[in-house]
């Protein structure tokens, strides 16, 4: 509810909009961050924790009526109230025009302003989330009355929220950004990397844009079930060469790509190349956690690292080769987490996988909008997308249901006969002999080898049981001959990480006391050496 | 990057006819199949069944690679129950899973639909024998008939035919014929490789350092 403004908006946030706009007009890139991270956060703490910003007309007036500036103000209002409230039909119509003609402004190329990239990041991602959001309100119609649906289809004969223009808007800011050319040679690529985007004399606005649009284009694609477009769509980027990237300075930036190029892979079963983004993203996450543990961002970095251990234990079930592409700290977390589920999911197939797919994929959506013309009144279409996913996984998971008894069976000998091995598994010799051409189709993945874009590679050995059939000349009985494959112990480098590790305590505890703070007695700060080898 | 028309309905025509006339001339490629897919998705009453078939069955030739897969994604799933596409559904998860009786009792079934690809059954054998030579080192005359579906006259020829060119041997004794398949990657035991521990030369520096001091 909005109170009555005018006067009543509070001189505090007068002040804001005044210093943060001769910043932004000054370019002075540290200011803008400061208050758009801190300030902005602390306003909204003390005025506006329920309620909405002040609507951009009634702070038009501080800033000269600046046009732009308006727009990247209600980008921010618009986002804070999706935040806070259930937006209206009216509101989400509003947010979109506002990007609209933000889009517009910049892909005109007529700004020369720099603005923090943290901010662009947000708002692709913000853009984003918002149709996400529009797509799960137009499917609920059963909770609509007549004149809200004649409203929605108006709305979406307009094209507000359609996805080709989500798409369109977000091509034409990687186009435009010449993003492609940026990345095309090392040196330029490494020149982005070292300026961060930021340039002297240009604006970093439509280059970043682009840059982050095209991790946008990962996502959208994603949540149609598009995967390999997705891939495909993310080029120039390649999760898999991280040497530049600059995503690792937004943790959300990171976190977008990796879970969403997992994501892509695991649905693709290149189980391999989901189990390396994995890895990457979650020793990414567990090495930065406490940087942003006071943001208003941690609790869905929390809870993004949740859905990615579950999405590595469906993987590791799925193909428990793919171990070797993963950390062992990560291991041993993931069974701490999923331990008894990932056991019942790779002993006995175990229906598990729906759960842990539900809790851990992304919110899925439609691509066309749902009749509006009154057939579907009382129905709830959002479940459709999230349904068809689940099936085309579960499809997987089914073909290879077998598979783990069988495995299981197999480890046991060096050398079985199958018509024992029918018999042991309690199934006829034509059913075993199906399964085990299932195994072997198995075992090997597409993986990405290095060359060409995300979608590219060549299948890759990712073997768990190793054997052969052998017939024999005289009785035509089928031989199964399986060799051992132990997994790989790295013993060297498990060692010389820890002994780095103590050596660097051990230097920490001899370092001489840093000098006294004035006030400080020196006495205080004896117990701190005995009390720090007592811990360990 | 994708084109921004990927997403443009008015190409729809356009782009139905362009897969057409891929799979006609024999070069069936799957982003051009997956664009067609993607304009579908947003206009899902225009889906015109038949070429989804057919986009299918080029797929299916293509195992492993996961071209069917891709596209069952995009498909919605009322569609999917729909023929011609439920019936090949059917066959292609007996396919994956080795499954040779079945699929070919659901090759006959849909022979119709199937006909649009004239060479499918040959295709199709080749496929299913490259998957019996890596999992195979010798394999039974009978085996092989089940899984080919060819027996007699046809399976000889075949059977001489891969002996003239790809090194297969033939031996009698026994009940029936053993063929003797040439060796892969595969079909033999992969030697264990000791994997030592291999350590990066940071770590060795570090390491010898603190040795010595």
């Amino acid at each position: 509810m909005e109170a009555g403004y005018g006067d009543g908006v509070p001189d505090l946030v007068k002040r804001f909009v005044v210093y943060f706009y001769r910043h932004i007009r000054e370019r002075n890139i540290r200011e803008i961050q400061s208050m758009y991270e801190v300030s902005f956060a602390k306003l909204t703490d003390r005025f506006f924790k329920a309620s909405s910003w002040p609507p951009a007309n009634l702070v038009a007036g501080l800033v000269d009526g600046d046009h732009v500036f308006c727009l990247l103000y209600q980008e921010m209002y618009f986002r804070h109230l999706y935040a806070v409230t259930q937006p209206s039909l009216q509101q989400r119509v509003e947010s979109w025009q506002n990007y609209q003609a933000l889009f517009n402004v910049i892909l005109r190329g007529n700004v020369n302003m720099q603005l923090p990239n943290v901010w662009l990041w947000d708002m692709v991602d913000e853009f984003i989330y918002q149709f996400q959001s529009f797509a799960q309100y137009r499917g609920r119609l059963h909770e609509k009355s007549a004149e809200e649906v004649a409203l929605l289809r108006k709305a979406c004969a307009s094209g507000f929220w359609d996805i080709s223009q989500v798409l369109t808007y977000l091509q034409a800011l990687a186009d435009k950004s010449g993003i492609a050319q940026d990345l095309s040679t090392s040196s330029s690529e490494q020149r982005l990397a070292q300026t961060d985007g930021y340039e002297a004399q240009r604006s970093n606005v439509l280059k970043m844009l682009g840059y982050y649009s095209l991790l946008g284009l990962l996502r959208v694609h994603s949540l149609v079930g598009d995967y390999h477009g997705a891939l495909k769509a993310l080029a120039p980027l390649n999760p898999f060469k991280r040497k530049n990237l600059l995503t690792p300075r937004i943790a959300g930036a990171n976190i977008t790509l990796y879970y969403y190029a997992g994501f892509a892979y695991l649905m693709q079963q290149r189980y391999l190349d989901a189990a390396t983004c994995f890895n990457t993203i979650l020793g990414y996450i567990a090495r930065v956690k406490q940087q942003y543990q006071r943001s208003s961002q941690y609790d869905q970095i929390l809870k993004k690292n949740e859905q990615l251990y579950a999405l590595l234990a469906l993987t590791l079930a799925l193909c428990p080769a793919a171990q070797r592409c993963v950390d062992e700290v990560i291991i041993n977390t993931l069974r701490e987490k999923h331990g008894d589920k990932m056991h019942r999911m790779v002993q006995r197939g175990d229906g598990l996988h729906d759960e842990l797919f539900g809790y851990a994929c992304p919110k899925f959506v439609t691509a066309a909008p749902p009749k509006l013309d009154g057939s579907h009144i009382g129905v709830n279409t959002n479940q459709e997308a999230y349904r068809l996913q689940l099936r085309c996984f579960l499809g997987q998971v089914t073909t290879q249901s077998t598979l783990p008894g069988l495995k299981q069976t197999l480890k046991l000998y060096t050398s079985i006969s199958l018509p024992k091995l029918a018999v042991l598994m309690e199934q006829d010799q034509a059913a075993v002999r199906s399964q085990l051409m299932t195994l072997k189709a198995s075992s090997s993945c597409k993986t990405w080898s290095g060359q060409g874009d995300a979608a590219e590679g060549t299948m890759q050995p990712a073997i768990d049981v190793d054997f052969y059939i052998d017939t024999d000349p005289e009785t035509s009985v089928e031989m199964v001959t399986i060799s051992d494959v132990k997994p790989v112990r790295r013993h060297g480098e498990f060692l010389a990480r820890h002994i780095s590790k103590f050596e660097d305590i051990i230097r920490d505890l001899n370092a001489p006391p840093p000098a006294a703070t004035p006030g400080a007695t020196p006495a205080a700060r004896a117990p701190s050496g005995p009390s720090a080898v007592a811990a360990y | 990057m994708l084109d921004a028309q990927e997403y443009d309905t008015s190409r729809l025509n356009v782009t139905e006819k362009e897969v057409a006339d891929q799979i006609k001339a024999g070069k069936f490629e799957i982003n051009k199949a997956l664009s067609l897919l993607r304009l579908y998705n947003l206009l899902p009453d225009q889906m015109d069944l038949k070429l989804v078939g057919s986009i299918l069955i080029q797929a299916l030739l293509r195992i492993p690679e996961p071209d069917f897969n891709l596209a069952m994604l995009l498909i919605p799933e009322r569609m999917q129950e729909e023929q011609p596409l439920s019936a090949l559904l059917a066959v292609s998860q007996h396919l994956e899973a080795g499954q040779y009786r079945e699929f070919w009792q659901g090759v006959e079934a849909c022979s119709e639909i199937l006909a649009s690809e004239p060479d499918f059954q040959e295709k199709m054998r080749r496929q299913i024998l490259e998957r019996l030579c890596n999992t195979y080192k010798r394999v039974g005359q009978n085996v092989l008939a089940s899984c080919l579906h060819t027996d007699g006259s046809k399976l000889d020829s075949l059977i001489q035919q891969k002996v003239e060119q790809h090194g297969w041997t033939v031996s009698t004794g026994g009940s029936e014929r053993i063929i003797t398949l040439p060796r892969n990657s595969h079909n033999q035991l992969r030697p264990a490789i000791a994997q030592g521990g291999a350590f990066e030369m940071d770590q060795l520096a570090s390491l010898l350092t603190t040795a010595r001091g």
